[in-house]
């Protein structure tokens, strides 16, 4: 019996812990990846006890000014082997909706704790937490609704000329040790880097689909998938950020569907023309 | 760890508007940016609609 109030205690304990670390890991696919890494260890295991203890001490400082004595509240359940069984549920019954009370506010304490600092990891205040702190510099642009250009250097080398590509970052996996695994861009050019009189120079970049880029129709799509082996180094390089999205839909939308219209006439006359 | 760009609808159809021409939206972007408060979507948009070539679908030649 008291090997079973022990384990609820437990867990009940740790509840406000554990939902820290659920809370940090629903802000975004970065901090769930930091839990996937951490949560197994010892140091996390001790950050959940320490801020359980933290939330518990707050919330029973908080209830104490209000008059509430944690004593008097767990004193008559303890004389349950002392007293009458209907006496000990009746006591317990009238105490469960409080600890519910309690333990709901607790955890949802937690779990806001760990929404706010997955927030200030990925907002920049406390990224010093993380692993690889760059990566959230592009997931910062892409958040506030711009998008970020990736220069890729090849190692591809063909005399004195290094293939390049440009285009917009759609996807980016990283491995473990932070290193790109691979990259996939949107909108894509090629062009080359030469080594001329000591000096680097780049050619003219060209769209991959050459001139027929711009009158492919909007429903179909491009991926230049770049293995990270095939990398030397890649420039991000972020847009600026994009506001006033809600105000701005209408003329995004009206100026959007009059380019397909017109871009399909340009189709049509096009393909009668050939 | 995969992490995919959340924003690239809104980005499509700047490309789209642009007639595929990522450099115009890549331009617009910078010319309708007003310090550190970014670019205005509607702004962007006139942009691109009033600097897009006429009728041919547009080819880059821009310096990297």
């Amino acid at each position: 019996m008291s090997l079973a109030w022990a384990t609820l205690a437990l867990i009940i304990f740790l509840l406000p812990g554990v939902f820290f670390f659920i809370g940090l890991a629903t802000y975004e696919r970065l901090s769930r990846e930091i839990i996937r890494s951490g949560v197994v260890s010892e140091v996390a295991m001790a950050s959940a006890i320490a801020i359980a203890i933290a939330i518990h001490v707050i919330a029973i400082v908080v209830l104490s000014a209000v008059g509430f004595r944690f004593s008097q509240f767990v004193e008559p359940l303890v004389e349950y082997s002392r007293i009458d069984t209907d006496l000990f549920v009746q006591r317990l019954a009238d105490r469960l909706m409080p600890v519910a009370l309690y333990l709901f506010i607790t955890t949802v304490a937690g779990f806001g704790l760990g929404w706010i600092v997955a927030v200030n990891i990925v907002s920049g205040r406390l990224r010093r937490l993380a692993r690889h702190k760059w990566i959230y510099d592009i997931t910062d642009v892409d958040r506030k609704g711009g998008f970020v250009t990736a220069f890729v250097m090849t190692t591809i080398i063909d005399q004195s000329r290094i293939i390049m590509y440009k285009g917009r970052l759609h996807d980016i996996f990283l491995g473990p040790e932070g290193n790109i695994s691979y990259l996939v861009l949107r909108n894509c050019y090629r062009y080359y880097m030469t080594f001329e009189d000591g000096a680097l120079t780049t050619s003219r970049q060209l769209e991959l689909f050459g001139a027929r880029q711009g009158a492919r129709p909007a429903n179909v799509w491009d991926r230049l998938f770049i293995e990270g082996a095939n990398i030397a180094n890649v420039l991000f390089d972020s847009s600026p950020e994009i506001k006033g999205q809600a105000e701005g839909k209408n003329a995004l939308e009206a100026a959007f569907e009059q380019a397909l219209a017109r871009q399909a006439v340009q189709r049509g006359a096009q393909g009668a023309a050939t | 760890m995969l992490i995919t760009m959340k924003n690239a609808e809104l980005i499509d159809k700047l490309v789209v508007i642009a007639d595929g021409n990522f450099d115009l939206v890549q331009q617009a972007l910078l010319a309708c940016a007003d310090g550190a408060d970014g670019a205005d979507l509607t702004k962007v948009v006139e942009y691109i609609e009033a600097h897009r070539p006429a009728f041919a679908p547009a080819q880059s030649v821009a310096a990297a």
